[in-house]
C-alpha cells in the first residue's frame, strides 16, 4: 500500500513539476514567435501602409516580391485593415492581396474539408469585397455548418451584390437557422435593387422569411412597397409579422401607412403586442392626423399601449404635446370638481402624459444644446 | 507649413495617415493616446487636430471638451474620426466642440482634402 | 474490542475522505480539459467571430445595463463614466440609487447634469421599496437614467432597474465592476448569434486588485501585492473562468455571477425578477430560469463567455473575505435548499441530473470533508488506525491532486489569455497555487461550513460593508499639463 502511494507521490511530482517547466515554456515560445513575426512583418507592413497611403500609385511590385513567410505574418495585420478603409485606398490593397494570390487561395479553400477553414476564407473574401466571389458564397449558404453560412451571409452584405438576395432569402427556410437580425442586415446591405425580391418574398409562406423581408424593406426606405406591407398588416395569419409589418411602416414614414395603423388601434381586443407596435409606428410616422386615436389610447389598460401612445404623441409635434397637456388639465379639473386637490393620486393616463412631456422637455433642451455648442 | 496633431490609437492608421498628410505637405504630430495628445496640443497648439472618437485611456470626445476648454486650444480646428454615423453620434461630436467629422472606414485622400477644406476655412 | 471497532471506522472514513478528494480533483481536471477546448474552439474562430459587425449593424439588440449602487459616494462617478463609455452599438445605463446614506446620487447629479423626470414605473416584476424619482442626464436622455428609492436591497433595487429598463436585453453590473471596453458586445454576442436559445450569459469577473486602472479601464495587469488575494486570483481562475467556461460547454451552467451577467429581459420578467429572500439572489435567478425553461420544455442555452472581462476588488483581508465566503456558501445552501425539487430529478435534464447533484456533492458538502479531514487524519494517527507515513503520503497525494489542477489552470490560462504578462506575475501564481492547496483551502472550509450552517439555521445575514482600497489609480486627469 505504502508502495502504491509512494508511486503516486512521485508521479503527481513529476507532473507538477512538468506543467509549471509547461507554463514558462509555452511563455517563452510564444514571446520569441511574436517577436519573430513582429520583425519578419515590420518591413512588409511599412510599405503595405506606403503603398496604401500612396493610393496604389507606387511600390506595387515590390509588395508582389515580398518573400511568402515575411507577408504571411504581416497578412493578418493587413486584412484587418482593409475594414478600415475606403475608396482608392481600399482598392489599393485589395489589389495587393489579388496579385498575392490571396484571393484564388480562399475561394480555393471554400471547398476544404475543414469548416473552420471554409469559414476564414469566406470572412476574407467579404473583407476583400470580391465580387466575383458571389456565386461560390451563395453555395456556402446550403454549408452544413451554421457557423460557416453565417459568414457567408455576412461576407455577402458585406459585398453588397444585390444578385444575392433571392439566394439568401431561400436559405432562410431551415430548420438551423441563421439568426433573423444577420440575415435582415445583410439585405439591407445589398441595396435598394434588391427591394424587388423582398417585396416579393412577402408572399412567401415562412413567417421568419415573411418578417426578416418586412424589417429589410423598413430600414432600405422602401416607400414602393408601402401598399404590400400594408396588406401584410392587416391579413396575415402570424402576429409577429403583423407586428413586424406594423413597426415598418412607421419607418418608411409615407402618409399611405397612416390609416392601416390607425385601423389597427382599435378595438381593445386586438392583441397588445400589435397595438402597441402600431401606436409606436404611428409616432415614427408623424403625421399630426393620427393625434386623435393615440390620444384615446391614454387611459388604455395595457401599460404599453398607454405608455407608447404618449411618447407617439410627444413626438408629433405641437399636436400631440398639446393633446396631452389637455389630459393632464383634464385630470386636473377633474379633481378640482371632486374636491379632492393636490393629493389626488395621478392616473395613469395622465401620468404617462407627464412623462411624455417632460421628456420631450428634456430632448429639446438636449437638441438646443447641441446645435449651439 | 501647417502643423497637424493626428490623434489616434491604431498604428496602422497613424502610420497611413501620418505619410499621406506628410506627403501632402504639412508637418505631423502624433499621438496614440488622449493624454500624450493633451500634452502635446497645449505645449504646442498645432493648426489642425485629426482625432479619433474612440481611444482607451481617454476617449475622443473628452479630449475635445478638454482642448475646447482650454485657453490655447480652443480655437484650433478638431476633425473627429468616428465609426458610426448615426444621427446622436454626430451630435455628440458637435457637442464636444468638433469642427468636422469623417466617418470610418475612411479613404486618405478624402481626409486629406478635409483637413485642406477646413484650413481654407479657417484661415480664409 | 470497541477501540477496534472505532479504528476500523477511522480508517475507512480516511479511505472515503481519501477517495472524494480524488473524485473532486478529477471532476475538476474534467472541467478543466472542457475549459481548455472551448477557449481552443473561441480563439481559432476569432477571425471570423463578426465581432466589429455586430458593433457596426444597426440592428444588434440593444442592451440595458443595470447598476445597483448602495453608497458608492467615492467610485461612482469614474464607473458610470467608463460603463456609458462602452463599445456597444446602442444601450443605456440605468444606476439605482438602493437609498444611499452618502452623496453618491449628488455626485451622479453634478457630473451628469441629472434632470428629474416623471417617468410611470412599470410593475412587471415586485419590488418591495419605494420610487422616489427617476432622472435622466440632461445632455443624452436616452443613455443615462439614474433612479432614487427607499432602500430594500440589492435584490430589490434590481428589480427596479427591470422594470425601468428599455431594452430587450438587460446586463447587471456590480457598480464596483470596472469593464473592458469590449466588454458588452462579447457577452452580447451569443444572444445575436443564436437568438432563438440564448437565454443567459455570464462574463469572466477577474480580480482588479494589483492593476493599474486608469480612467474607470485596467490599463496594466499585474497580480495583486497581497499573498492572500493572490491566493484568491489562482482560486477565480481554476474556480470561475475554468470551472465556469467547462459547465458551459457541458449545458450545465448553474451560476452567474451578480457582478456582470446578461439576461433576456422578457424572461427575466417572466419568472418574477430577482427573488428578495435570496442571498445568491444572481445564482438564484439561473437557477430559477432553469427550472422554469425545463418545465416549458424551451431548447434554451445558458452560456459563460471568457473574455473580455469584468475586474472587481477582490477582499484583502481574512475578516472580509471570510464574511464573503460564509455569505457565497450561505447561499449556495439556500439556492439548493429551495430548489432541492430539482435535484436528482430526471425532468430537468442536465441541470437536474448532473449539474445540481454535482454542486450538492462537491461544492457544498466540500468545506464539510475538508474539515472532517482535518480532524479524522490527526485522530486516525492517534489511535493508530493510520501510520504516520501513511498519513503524509496520503495528505500530499489528496492536497497535491489538488496543487496539480490550480497549475492545469494557470497553463491552460497561460496558453488562452496570458493576461498577466510579467515573469514575476507567473512565479507568483506558480507559488499562490501552492499555497492555496496547503493552507487557505483549509481556512476557506470553516467559512463555508459556518455560512452553510447560518443558512440551516435561518439566520439573519450580514452584508457588512467592505472598505474600498481603491485600485491603483494614476493621478486624476486634471493634474495633466497645467492650463495656460
Amino acid at each position: 500500500m505504502l508502495g502504491v502511494f509512494t508511486l503516486v507521490i512521485a508521479v503527481l511530482a513529476v507532473i507538477v513539476a512538468g506543467t509549471s517547466a509547461a507554463i514558462i515554456a509555452v511563455r517563452v515560445v510564444r514571446q520569441a514567435r511574436h517577436r519573430r513575426i513582429a520583425a519578419l512583418a515590420a518591413g512588409p507592413r511599412r510599405a503595405l501602409l506606403n503603398f496604401v497611403a500612396d493610393n496604389g500609385e507606387q511600390g506595387g511590385p515590390d509588395l508582389v516580391a515580398i518573400p511568402d513567410e515575411a507577408w504571411q505574418a504581416a497578412e493578418p495585420g493587413a486584412l484587418a485593415l482593409l475594414g478600415k478603409l475606403r475608396g482608392e485606398a481600399h482598392r489599393a490593397l485589395v489589389s495587393v492581396f489579388l496579385r498575392r494570390g490571396v484571393a484564388r487561395r480562399a475561394l480555393g479553400n471554400l471547398h476544404s474539408r475543414s469548416r473552420v477553414r471554409r469559414a476564414k476564407a469566406a470572412q476574407v473574401l467579404g473583407d476583400l469585397e470580391l465580387r466575383r466571389a458571389v456565386p461560390e458564397l451563395c453555395r456556402l449558404l446550403t454549408d452544413r455548418h451554421l457557423e460557416v453560412r453565417v459568414v457567408a451571409v455576412r461576407a455577402l452584405g458585406r459585398i453588397g451584390d444585390p444578385a444575392a438576395a433571392w439566394r439568401l432569402i431561400a436559405a432562410l427556410d431551415r430548420s438551423d437557422q441563421i439568426p433573423s437580425l444577420l440575415a435582415t442586415h445583410t439585405l439591407v446591405q445589398l441595396g435598394p435593387e434588391a427591394e424587388v425580391t423582398l417585396s416579393a418574398a412577402l408572399d412567401h409562406p415562412q413567417a421568419r422569411v415573411r418578417a426578416v423581408c418586412l424589417d429589410a424593406l423598413g430600414l432600405l426606405g422602401a416607400a414602393g412597397s408601402v401598399h404590400r406591407i400594408a396588406r401584410v398588416l392587416t391579413e396575415d395569419g402570424t402576429l409577429d409579422v403583423r407586428v413586424a409589418a406594423a413597426a415598418n411602416l412607421g419607418k418608411l414614414g409615407t402618409r399611405a401607412g397612416l390609416e392601416p395603423l390607425t385601423a389597427v388601434l382599435t378595438p381593445a381586443t386586438r392583441p397588445t403586442a400589435l397595438r402597441t407596435a402600431a401606436a409606436k409606428a404611428l409616432g415614427d410616422l408623424g403625421a399630426p392626423s393620427a393625434v386623435p386615436a393615440l390620444a384615446a389610447l391614454l387611459d388604455d389598460e395595457q401599460f404599453w399601449v398607454a405608455h407608447e401612445a404618449a411618447h407617439a404623441l410627444r413626438r408629433l409635434g405641437p399636436a400631440g404635446q398639446d393633446a396631452l397637456r389637455a389630459v393632464i388639465e383634464q385630470e386636473a379639473g377633474r379633481a378640482r370638481s371632486a374636491g379632492v386637490g393636490a393629493h389626488a393620486r395621478p392616473s395613469s393616463a395622465a401620468g404617462h402624459a407627464r412623462e411624455a412631456l417632460a421628456l420631450a422637455a428634456v430632448a429639446a433642451a438636449a437638441h438646443e444644446m447641441a446645435t449651439v455648442g | 507649413m501647417s502643423n497637424i496633431l493626428l490623434v489616434e490609437d491604431d498604428p496602422d492608421i497613424r502610420h497611413l495617415v501620418s505619410y499621406r498628410l506628410t506627403r501632402a505637405g504639412f508637418t505631423v504630430t502624433e499621438a496614440a493616446d488622449g493624454v500624450t495628445a493633451l500634452h502635446e496640443a497645449r505645449g504646442e497648439p498645432p493648426d489642425l487636430i485629426i482625432l479619433d472618437v474612440r481611444m482607451p485611456r481617454m476617449s475622443g470626445l473628452e479630449v475635445c471638451r478638454e482642448l475646447r476648454a482650454g485657453a490655447r486650444t480652443a480655437l484650433v480646428p478638431i476633425i473627429m474620426l468616428t465609426a458610426r454615423a448615426r444621427q446622436q453620434d454626430l451630435e455628440q461630436a458637435y457637442a464636444a466642440g468638433a469642427t468636422d467629422y469623417v466617418v470610418k472606414p475612411f479613404s486618405p485622400r478624402e481626409l486629406v482634402d478635409r483637413v485642406e477644406t477646413v484650413l481654407a476655412r479657417v484661415t480664409g | 474490542m470497541s477501540s477496534d471497532v472505532i479504528r476500523e471506522v477511522l480508517r475507512v472514513s480516511d479511505w472515503l475522505i481519501f477517495a472524494y478528494f480524488v473524485a473532486l480533483n478529477s471532476s475538476y481536471l474534467v472541467l478543466i480539459l472542457m475549459a481548455g477546448l472551448e477557449f481552443g474552439k473561441h480563439l481559432r474562430r476569432a477571425p471570423f467571430a463578426g465581432a466589429d459587425d455586430m458593433f457596426r449593424s444597426p440592428l444588434t439588440l440593444p442592451v440595458s445595463v443595470i447598476v445597483p449602487a448602495y453608497n458608492e459616494g467615492a467610485g461612482i462617478v469614474a464607473a458610470v463614466q467608463a460603463m456609458t463609455s462602452l463599445r456597444y452599438p446602442r444601450y443605456e445605463v440605468v444606476v439605482v440609487d438602493d437609498g444611499s446614506s452618502d452623496d453618491t446620487f449628488e455626485r451622479l447629479r453634478a457630473q451628469f447634469d441629472l434632470v428629474e423626470v416623471p417617468r410611470v414605473v412599470p410593475g412587471e416584476v415586485p419590488y418591495r421599496s419605494h420610487v422616489l424619482s427617476v432622472h435622466v442626464a440632461r445632455g443624452h436622455p436616452e443613455t443615462l437614467t439614474v433612479v432614487r428609492k427607499t432602500n430594500g436591497g440589492k435584490a430589490d433595487a434590481l428589480n427596479v432597474g427591470i422594470n425601468l429598463a428599455r431594452h430587450p436585453l438587460i446586463c447587471m453590473v456590480d457598480a464596483d465592476s470596472v469593464l473592458d471596453p469590449d466588454a458588452l458586445l462579447s457577452v452580447a454576442k451569443p444572444f445575436g448569434d443564436d437568438p432563438l436559445r440564448v437565454v443567459a450569459c455570464g462574463g469572466v469577473v477577474r480580480i482588479a486588485n494589483g492593476c493599474k486602472v486608469v480612467g474607470g479601464r485596467v490599463v496594466d495587469v499585474r497580480m495583486p501585492r497581497q499573498w492572500l488575494i493572490r491566493v484568491q486570483v489562482v482560486e477565480y481562475l481554476r474556480a470561475f473562468l475554468m470551472g465556469r467556461t467547462g459547465w458551459s460547454r457541458l449545458g450545465g451552467l448553474v451560476v452567474i455571477s451578480g457582478a456582470f451577467g446578461i439576461f433576456r429581459r422578457d424572461l427575466v420578467v417572466k419568472i418574477g425578477g430577482m427573488a428578495h429572500d435570496a442571498i445568491g439572489e444572481d445564482a438564484e435567478l439561473v437557477v430559477r430560469l432553469h427550472h422554469y425553461l425545463r418545465e416549458q420544455g424551451a431548447d434554451y442555452r445558458v452560456i459563460f463567455v471568457a473574455e473580455p472581462v469584468s475586474w472587481s476588488e477582490a477582499p484583502a483581508s481574512l475578516r472580509v473575505l471570510g464574511r464573503q465566503r460564509r455569505r457565497w456558501h450561505r447561499g449556495i445552501a439556500e439556492i439548493l435548499g429551495k430548489h432541492r425539487a430539482m435535484i436528482g430529478n430526471p425532468r430537468y435534464g442536465r441541470i437536474g441530473l448532473l449539474a445540481l447533484p454535482y454542486y450538492v456533492v462537491f461544492e457544498l458538502l466540500a468545506p464539510f470533508v475538508e474539515l472532517a479531514a482535518l480532524v479524522l487524519l490527526p485522530l486516525g494517527l492517534w489511535v493508530d488506525a493510520v501510520d504516520l507515513a501513511f498519513a503524509w503520503r496520503f495528505a500530499l497525494v489528496a492536497y497535491g491532486y489538488g496543487l496539480l489542477i490550480s497549475l492545469f489552470s494557470l497553463f491552460i490560462e497561460e496558453v488562452s489569455f496570458h493576461r498577466y504578462p510579467r515573469w514575476s506575475d507567473l512565479l507568483r501564481g506558480v507559488l499562490a497555487a501552492i499555497i492555496e492547496n496547503f493552507g487557505y483551502r483549509q481556512i476557506l472550509a470553516v467559512w463555508q461550513v459556518s455560512g452553510a450552517a447560518h443558512a440551516w439555521q435561518g439566520r439573519k445575514p450580514v452584508w457588512g460593508t467592505m472598505h474600498r482600497q481603491g485600485f491603483d489609480e494614476s493621478p486624476p486627469r486634471d493634474s495633466v499639463g497645467v492650463a495656460p
